[in-house]
């Protein structure tokens, strides 16, 4: 029974080598390099999936991609809120030296308690990419990402809920860059910054009556404490054909990926992003 | 480059800009309230226990005026509807903690309004008729995660019945600008609420109205007022369900309401 078992899992891989195989490449330079596609201007490509730590992705096209980021979801085993979200890349110029793209994403939480009507904290993260090859080997990768945010619904909010691992889930603006030096073909060497140049509060409301003669009124807004987090972080960068990892370490304020929301704790930062393209 | 155009218009008109930051109203009276709040923490006056029968008497004189067998059910419940609305959003209800100790957590600023339909002197079915019975504004606010000690607000023609507990119905009457400096935490038990209340405008029952300031102190059932006496400054007097005591500049006194005499406690 084990030996049955062994060898369905040996074809079951194989299998999935071969189709992964038999599908288009994910994009390279002209000169054959692949590309790094994390927290980058550039697209994993047409009609590839991509399962990973940081992001799950579908190329609808060469230039276009859809996708959700796991951490938020996987945020519930620790939160106490659900986060759907969705995200949409659009590469919108791409020549030998320049790329650039735009990500819209979408984040969705519940802020009230169980037992009362729903408060819905709606953010959304517009971010400009720019993608630089400099020199033959070495990339400069920056982005611009502003986060809208807003509470709608019944005004309930829940603070336990709404702080999102201890950083309040405001609108911001941040900066971030990657400088990405390529040894080998497919190997580099990373420095990650970000830091955020602008905070700003999210508000909420309710309106409710306890009883046939008192209404009661709530107004109230949640700020970050700390208004401009950063962090730098040096690392490595290895992107074979169907697998791309990315690993390394630093110091400052944890940005929770893709939602970009600050834990306000400076702190060693751990980063690793591991993505099997297929 | 439209569906770039199409999606970022589309992300700026569902998001927009956001709201504008909530402004915190700022209490009124608050230089006056502290003072207040040391007049009953540190009273300047002194009580002469050779003269006791003749205060105690100024004393019930002054608790007639004050209105006290209702004013406090009429205040604990309006701080019980403000406790159960911050209690829903997680906010602090006890002005001595914060809303949480976790200094990574964020700056939380909020303020709750409760507006209150007095219930008026007949009994016209259950509905209410602001118009005619008038009503009660009180704002707490929440500043960076502590409860404000001073909630505050405006009685308007209030004609209020109150029911409490192992007493006759009151016909009351408030009218003017309220204070209330809160000594605990909020509670949904109006035996266990602590507040400092301040009234400057009208108070009294159908038979009885009276205009001016009117302070006291409930605290767990116990009321306290001040008492001015002959020589200067102020007295404390503190009225229990079956108890009654003293507080002056030198410390507390109990006093026997059946000999009209008082001893010094502490």
């Amino acid at each position: 029974m084990r030996k049955a078992r062994v060898i369905a899992l040996v074809l079951a891989s194989a299998l999935m080598v071969a189709a992964v195989e038999a599908r288009a490449a994910t994009p390279t330079t002209e000169d054959g390099l692949p590309l790094l596609d994390e927290r980058t201007a550039y697209l994993i490509g047409a009609q590839q999936f991509k399962i990973g730590v940081l992001a799950l992705e579908y190329g609808i096209t060469k230039r276009v991609s859809i996708g959700s980021d796991p951490p938020a979801w996987a945020a519930r085993a620790f939160l106490p809120i659900l986060v759907p979200n969705l995200h949409l890349k659009t590469q919108f110029y791409d020549s030998e030296r320049l790329t650039m793209m735009v990500n819209v994403a979408g984040y969705g939480a519940n802020l009230a308690k169980d037992n009362l009507p729903a408060t819905w904290l709606l953010s959304f993260p517009l971010s400009l990419f720019a993608s630089v090859r400099v020199a033959d080997r070495v990339w400069i990768h920056g982005d611009g990402t502003y986060i809208f945010a807003r509470a709608t619904g019944s005004g309930n909010v829940d603070v336990d809920r709404a702080d999102v691992a201890g950083g309040a889930a405001a609108r911001a603006a941040q900066l971030g860059t990657i400088v990405e030096w390529r040894l080998t073909r497919i190997f580099s060497l990373t420095a990650t910054g970000r830091y955020q140049v602008y905070t700003g509060p999210l508000t909420f409301s309710a309106s409710g009556m306890t009883d046939p003669y008192t209404s009661v009124d709530l107004a109230g807004q949640l700020s970050a404490r700390v208004e401009h987090p950063w962090q730098a972080l040096a690392g490595v960068a290895v992107l074979w054909k169907h697998f791309h990892l990315v690993a390394g370490g630093g110091y400052g304020y944890y940005f929770i990926p893709g939602m970009n929301i600050a834990v306000p704790k400076k702190s060693f930062i751990p980063d690793l992003s591991l993505a099997v393209i297929l | 480059m439209k569906l770039l155009s199409s999606t970022v218009v589309a992300a700026l008109v569902v998001a927009g800009c956001g709201p504008d930051p909530v402004v915190l109203p700022t209490p009124p009276m608050q230089t006056e309230m502290a003072a207040l709040v040391a007049a009953y923490d540190s009273p300047t006056g002194t009580f002469d226990t050779a003269k006791a029968e003749d205060t105690l008497m100024r004393a019930q004189a002054r608790l007639n005026e004050l209105q006290l067998d209702w004013v406090p059910d009429l205040v604990s419940e309006l701080l019980a509807r403000v406790d159960n609305r911050l209690e829903q959003s997680g906010l602090s209800d006890d002005p001595a903690t914060l809303t949480d100790t976790d200094s990574d957590r964020p700056i939380i600023n909020a303020y709750a309004t409760v507006h209150r339909v007095c219930k008026g002197w007949v009994d016209n079915g259950g509905q209410p008729d602001e118009a005619a019975n008038g009503s009660i504004d009180i704002t707490a606010v929440v500043e960076d995660g502590y409860l404000n000690r001073d909630a505050w607000g405006t009685a308007t023609n209030c004609h209020a019945r109150m029911l409490p507990v192992g007493k006759a119905a009151f016909d009351g009457f408030l009218d003017g600008t309220v204070i209330l400096h809160l000594e605990g935490a909020l509670t949904q038990d109006v035996s266990q609420a602590r507040f400092l209340f301040y009234l400057t405008g009208s108070m009294g029952v159908a038979s009885k109205m009276a205009s001016g300031s009117f302070d006291f102190r409930f605290i767990e059932g116990k009321i306290e007022y001040r008492l001015q006496q002959p020589d200067g400054g102020d007295i404390v007097i503190i009225v229990g369900v079956t108890t009654l005591g003293v507080r002056d500049r030198t410390g507390m006194y109990s006093c026997d309401l059946v000999t009209q005499t008082c001893v010094h406690s502490s």
